[in-house]
């Protein structure tokens, strides 16, 4: 009779185990495919990833992934006979695959992955739902290979063109950090220096040579259909580059050089020039907000000194082409005002230490100040304002504008 | 807990904007313009903020515990900040997108 129970009782054990482990493989359940998109990654290390968002049952439409509970397997991105590591890791609502990107060979890895590939994982990825950290509520998740394979099929190719862009564009970091622009003008009959109508454009253009994270190029200007407006100018370097921090990696302040030419928009006045700057953000200094609740960003200035050689100079008294330096700074000020206006000072101050050119040693300036409201729909230019010296050929000049191109394209009016 | 909560990741980003502007109220009430007029240069040190903010973060387990060994991040970039209308759109982003990683 002992004997019996005995084995009754193990029985009834084997029974119990394999029970409870017919439930906990019932409750592995899988998920299907909501959503998926790409990432750049241009801060610190340079990446770019594939990120999966999963279908949440509707029972389940609270729940998040439990980060602790995601197994250790080894994912791979397969392109042709190429098998690179990558690396997966939860997010809330789903699974993220990164790809480190070897910046000098980003032209290359780029084209790489505009050619058919996928990510495959070496076992099942199996994780862990949960409502609100609550450890009755888990629920046990299984993705297989098969799913993996098949939602990263060609996963990469959903980079857009101004990712691919922005990769390269962001790839030296902070390297020859300034504001692209473009912003164009309308200067009525009574304001302008002609007597005509006249419309201008100020842009401003950067970006690195191919194949190089560390050297770029720009093109700047104030152009118009009045060439001979005193304050058009145009310059291009077709050397930039960062030469570092100042006072060591913490610091807020890049020294910057750049190399090139700058003449007024008809070129009776040029120059090559050489410049090298020390870029970075100071403390506010002026708060015009009344007690608002508003946001006030930090001047951005970049002062520095330039080396120059005119080639052919416009000066209403014949002088020879000169060789100087000047001392300059330009600087860049959003302040609000009261709760929903903000004026934007945008410019320079120059001081050149040539006789000639700067007989009564003054130092020169020029700059737009833009008075804009915020509107509900974002933002709404009022008007704006020019003035100042002409840095290459020093003649003076101001003008109202309405600014056009800065109420559709806000974004980039900066 | 593991995943960082939205609030952490509010302070998170208030104690980067320090970096680039001063300001007394929600930084999720600014008119969007303040946000979106950030220079350049502004925008890459936030980020800059931002991400070391994010990688030096105390770890939590699952369990709600300060926890070794890993650490988290999140995808930045100029062009995903040029994404964003507001620090609202920002917070949500590094709430969607932030993971937790192995330290290496």
């Amino acid at each position: 009779m002992e004997r019996i129970n005995r084995v009754m009782k193990k029985r009834i054990l084997l029974f119990a185990f394999a029970f409870i482990n017919l439930i906990s493989v019932a409750q592995i359940t899988t998920l299907t495919l909501k959503d998926f998109d790409t990432k750049i990654n241009t801060v610190g290390s340079k990446s770019i990833e594939v990120n999966l968002f999963f279908n949440f049952p509707n029972k389940y439409k609270d729940y998040i992934v439990d980060e602790g509970s995601i197994n250790n397997v080894n994912s791979y991105l397969l392109i042709g006979n190429i098998k690179k590591k990558i690396t997966e890791s939860p997010i809330n609502k789903g699974l993220k695959f990164s790809l480190n990107i070897d910046i000098d060979k980003l032209a290359e890895r780029l084209e790489n992955i505009s050619l058919n590939h996928q990510i495959e994982i070496e076992k099942d990825i199996i994780f862990d739902i949960w409502n609100n950290n609550q450890e009755n509520t888990r629920i046990k998740i299984i993705i297989t290979n098969n799913q993996i394979t098949k939602w990263t099929k060609n996963a990469f190719n959903k980079l857009s063109k101004t990712q691919k862009e922005a990769l390269i564009k962001e790839k030296g970091g902070a390297a020859i950090i300034s504001n692209n622009s473009i912003d164009i003008g309308h200067v009525s009959e009574s304001e302008s220096a002609s007597g005509n109508a006249e419309v201008n454009v100020k842009f401003k253009y950067q970006d690195y040579w191919k194949n190089s994270s560390k050297i770029g190029y720009s093109f700047e200007g104030l152009l118009s259909t009045n060439s001979k407006d005193s304050l058009n100018y145009f310059s291009a370097y077709p050397f930039i580059s960062n030469f570092g921090k100042l006072g060591g990696k913490n610091s807020s302040f890049d020294i910057i050089g750049k190399v090139g030419i700058e003449g007024n928009q008809a070129f009776t006045s040029w120059r090559f020039s050489a410049n090298v700057s020390i870029q970075g953000i100071i403390p506010n200094l002026i708060n015009l907000t009344a007690g608002e609740n508003r946001l006030r960003l930090k001047p951005v200035v970049n002062i520095g000194i330039k080396y120059y050689t005119e080639v052919k100079n416009n000066r209403k008294v014949v002088t020879d082409n000169e060789i100087s330096n000047q001392f300059f700074s330009d600087f860049y000020y959003y302040i609000p005002i009261h709760k929903t206006f903000s004026l934007t000072l945008n410019g320079k101050a120059f001081y050149d230490i040539s006789k000639r050119i700067n007989p009564d040693k003054k130092i020169n300036y020029n700059f737009d100040a833009i008075l804009g409201m915020s509107i509900a729909k974002g933002f709404k230019t009022v008007f704006k304002y020019t003035k100042g010296s002409n840095s290459v050929t020093f003649e003076k000049g101001d003008f109202f504008s309405i600014g056009v191109l800065s109420d559709i394209l806000s974004g980039i009016n900066q | 807990m593991a995943f960082l909560t939205r609030n952490q990741i509010k302070e998170i980003v208030k104690k980067s904007l320090e970096n680039v502007a001063d300001f007394d109220g929600d930084i999720e009430e600014f008119p969007s313009n303040d946000f979106t007029s950030m220079h350049q240069l502004s925008k890459q040190k936030f980020l800059e903020a931002l991400k070391t903010n994010i990688n030096e973060h105390q770890y939590y387990n699952p369990i709600g515990q300060v926890a070794e060994g890993k650490h988290y991040d999140v995808a930045l970039s100029i062009h995903e900040f040029s994404q964003w209308n507001n620090i609202t759109d920002c917070i949500n982003y590094i709430k969607e997108y932030h993971t937790a990683l192995w330290n290496e």
